[in-house]
């Protein structure tokens, strides 16, 4: 479900870009493999009881009937945690856009929480790619960190698993540099015709401050 | 032992009823937030919401049948 600005379909997505000349960078579920260990266990966990529940019905209480029927009741109990889990993981997006950063987390009839943080304000931003475990580098899944004011810590948002987080990291990192440029708070380089890193600045200061003193 | 298997079939059928009840409130749950929110649910999902209901409504009418069987032969005997 990654994309650029028109080319989104998910009306829901339409529906977070609220403030004026906002557009989408991008939004990202959590990569599908998060869902299929749970996914997998339940299935086990659900062929394992059926199994302890036969042995116990057929051997001892010698009743097809309650085997049939508990067979179904779990089965159903399971499927409901199944359809639960994936309906969960449909509705938690991150949305990264160039006014803010939203993650959507809405469990229906159980909880729904909403973090928002807008870019307007944000002085700097500093965007990390981490991939973790051998799984994580096996299906390319991992975490994009994107600092804030990164010297004070104020605050750090996580895309946690999802897919592909290196292209979307690099991605994110360009497009949100260029909307830093924009941005009233964001850092501004005085000098603009030769752009050049803070550690620069400082040296050559430096060294002139010494020159000046040599003369005198 | 009969008295087990009815007790059973019993509590199996109440659990069914309450999955059944939490299966209808959870799908329109999720059916409204679709509409609330704008958000297209997959196709897959929506029919996993139905299978689930079903799957369910199977089940009622099974241990219900069982449940009946077992009362009229406790009846005739």
């Amino acid at each position: 479900m990654e994309g650029k600005d028109g080319e989104y379909n998910d009306g829901r997505i339409k529906n977070c870009l609220t403030l004026p000349g906002e557009k989408l960078l991008i939004a990202k579920r959590q990569h599908w493999f998060v869902i299929m260990v749970p996914l997998v266990i339940s299935i086990i966990l659900n062929f394992g009881l059926i199994a302890i529940v036969s042995f116990l019905f057929l051997i001892f209480l010698n009743s097809v009937e309650l085997l049939i029927a508990a067979s179904l009741l779990i089965s159903s109990i399971f499927l409901t945690g199944i359809t639960k889990l994936i309906v969960d993981w449909f509705n938690h997006v991150y949305v990264v856009t160039n006014r803010k950063i939203l993650e959507v987390n809405y469990a229906p009839l159980f909880s729904d929480a909403l973090s928002d943080l807008l870019l307007d304000q944000v002085r700097t931003i500093e965007v990390d790619i981490k991939k973790d475990n051998i799984l994580n580098q096996l299906f390319d899944m991992g975490d994009i960190i994107i600092s804030f004011d990164r010297p004070s810590k104020d605050k750090v948002f996580v895309l946690s698993n999802i897919n592909k987080p290196r292209e979307s990291g690099i991605f994110l990192g360009d497009q949100l540099e260029s909307v830093m440029e924009s941005s009233p708070a964001g850092f501004q380089n005085s000098k603009s015709d030769h752009p050049s890193k803070f550690t620069q600045d400082y040296v050559e200061e430096k060294y002139i401050d010494e020159t000046k003193y040599r003369r005198v | 032992m009969q008295d087990i298997r009815l007790i059973l079939l019993t509590i199996f059928l109440i659990l069914n009823f309450l999955i059944l009840g939490f299966n209808i409130f959870y799908r329109t749950q999720v059916l409204k937030s679709t509409y609330e929110f704008g958000a297209i649910m997959p196709g897959a999902v929506k029919r996993l919401l139905l299978a689930n209901i079903l799957l369910v409504i199977l089940g009622i009418i099974f241990t219900a049948i069982f449940l009946i069987n077992e009362l009229i032969f406790r009846l005739f005997n």
